[in-house]
């Protein structure tokens, strides 16, 4: 039981860890842009916060809420 | 009893290796991530253009200096309108972008590119390699060059101070992203200079709960004029010493919003560049250039479906010296200690049909003595950087999965030109109509 409980905090932890940036950058994007309205943060390469994070126009809109695309690539400073 | 015995140790064996396994496998993959801090992405562009081109007035033009030196003035290439002509083009335009974060503070970003004639098997004519330093990772070759666009580090000294260093994301400003429906490109307005900078920057950003960030930013970009062969300063076509290093420094403020009450997204640029000293390295005439630019983009107007981005550059120019010894004039027709002062201007709007599809149209007028350059046009006409007015019509559809269509039409009657190289020389007042009409895919991966 221990065991398991090692191995679902490490698995947890690696999710957190690769993943986390992107979807809590995500959720702050709908609280602050969305109006109240609840957009999933759903996973996987075509989820909600993959459109949102490869998104190559100065918007994208899912589920009826129009967000914008930061590229940092694009700017001196970040 | 004892058979269940045993079967539940061998169980809790079994269990125990793959379990050991498996927390090995996410402690390699944790590994494995901390290692490969490179991301990559890029985007492919194919495009066909046709292009026709009809002058109803006669000009001559200086195309090779020497040559029409030489020849005591007679070998300028004159242009009537029997010289009126049609012809279609097919390019091919990739972009690497690679990025690392190394950690919190430090990040990179850099991006290699191919712009080219498609299959050229014979060309005529040759390049003018004077701006190539500028401009060569945009303008189509006819091999498959690569070239480096972009390369820079941002430091942060605080959440507030970044200092940045490289090659820098100064090319394919605003408004250009907004007919290609991308997001901003490259940090300077198009009208503020359109051309790819080294140098360094330091910039001071605020940010607000409300989501409004306020930045400051100092860029320093000299141009330099090396003497490959030693490293005695260079020598001038009038014969002085000229220094190897020009300063050219621009001093920017920028202030972006989402959510406003009259727009989803608002963005500010304002933008002043000194740029003092020419960049033709042993050319006795120096380019004194002051310039005030502006854009402003607003996103889903009064949250309607209409974007709008407002583009505005003023500046003040001044000649030192001259061409050729005063054979001929210099920068915008003046001579030696004389300045101008002029203005060009873009206004854009665009529609978004629905998710998948936009539409939109752009007007550009520049006055004869605004000094406007753009190395980094792609765009069948280079509109940006031509003396009069026209004007740009777009649509963008994008289907699922990455890839994209860009449809426009382009029109601009150009009513100066200078001599040489279009911005040097005699101030000619000429009737050109130019336009255009082009068809791109775009993949983005």
């Amino acid at each position: 039981m221990k065991l398991r409980m090692v191995i679902s905090f490490a698995l947890l932890a690696g999710a957190f860890s690769a993943f986390g940036g992107a979807k809590d950058d995500f959720q702050a994007a709908v609280k602050a842009q969305c109006g109240g309205k609840d957009v999933p943060a759903t996973g996987g390469r075509q989820g909600n916060v993959m459109k949102w994070k490869t998104c190559t126009s100065d918007s994208v809109t899912i589920d009826g809420c129009t967000l914008s695309c930061t590229d940092a690539s694009a700017k001196i400073g970040g | 009893m004892k058979k269940l015995l045993i079967l539940g140790m061998s169980s809790m064996f079994a269990f125990g290796a793959a379990a050991q396994t498996l927390e090995e496998r996410v402690e390699a993959l944790e590994y494995a991530g901390y290692e490969n801090i490179f991301k990559f992405s890029g985007q492919l562009e194919m495009r066909f253009d046709s292009v026709a081109i009809e002058n109803k007035d006669s000009y001559t033009t200086i195309k090779n200096l020497t040559t029409y030196l030489t020849s005591g003035g007679a070998s300028g290439t004159t242009t009537t309108p029997s010289d009126d002509w049609n012809n279609g083009f097919a390019k091919m335009f990739f972009k690497l972008n690679m990025s690392a974060q190394p950690s919190d503070k430090l990040s990179f970003f850099g991006r290699l590119s191919t712009s080219k004639h498609l299959n050229a098997v014979g060309a005529e004519g040759t390049s003018d390699t004077t701006y190539e330093e500028f401009n060569a990772g945009v303008t189509p070759r006819t091999n498959a060059a690569v070239w480096l666009e972009k390369a820079f580090v941002n430091y942060s000294f605080t959440d507030a101070v970044t200092f940045t260093f490289g090659r820098l994301p100064t090319v394919g400003g605003a408004p250009k992203h907004l007919s290609r429906d991308e997001g901003m490109a490259g940090a300077y307005p198009s009208l503020a200079y359109s051309a790819i900078f080294d140098g360094i920057a330091l910039t001071y950003t605020k940010k607000s709960e409300a989501g409004a960030n306020h930045s400051a930013r100092l860029v320093w970009t000299p141009t330099t004029s090396p003497n490959l062969d030693s490293d005695a300063p260079v020598t001038s076509s009038a014969g002085s010493k000229m220094t190897s290093m020009n300063d050219w420094a621009a001093l920017m403020y920028e202030y972006e919003s989402t959510n406003t009450s009259f727009a989803r997204k608002s963005h500010l640029i304002t933008q002043y560049m000194s740029a003092n000293g020419s960049p033709s390295s042993t050319s006795a005439l120096v380019l004194q250039l002051q310039r005030y630019a502006l854009y402003w983009e607003l996103l889903g107007v009064a949250n309607s479906k209409f974007d709008l981005g407002l583009s505005y550059s003023s500046n003040v120019i001044k000649n030192e010296g001259s061409l050729a010894g005063g054979a001929i004039k210099g920068y915008l027709g003046l001579d030696d200690g004389e300045s101008a002062t002029g203005a060009s201007y873009i206004l854009t709007t665009r529609y978004a049909i629905n998710t998948n599809s936009k539409i939109g149209i752009e007007y550009v007028n520049t006055e004869k003595t605004a000094f406007t350059f753009d190395a980094a046009n792609t765009l069948p006409i280079n509109m940006y950087a031509s003396f009069g007015s026209g004007y740009h019509l777009f649509y963008n559809h994008k289907f699922d999965g990455g890839l994209k269509m860009n449809v426009g039409y382009m029109a601009f009657n150009q009513d100066t030109t200078y001599s040489y190289v279009g911005l040097i020389g005699d101030e000619i007042e000429i009737d050109k109509t130019m336009t255009a009409m082009y068809t791109g895919f775009v993949a983005d991966f």
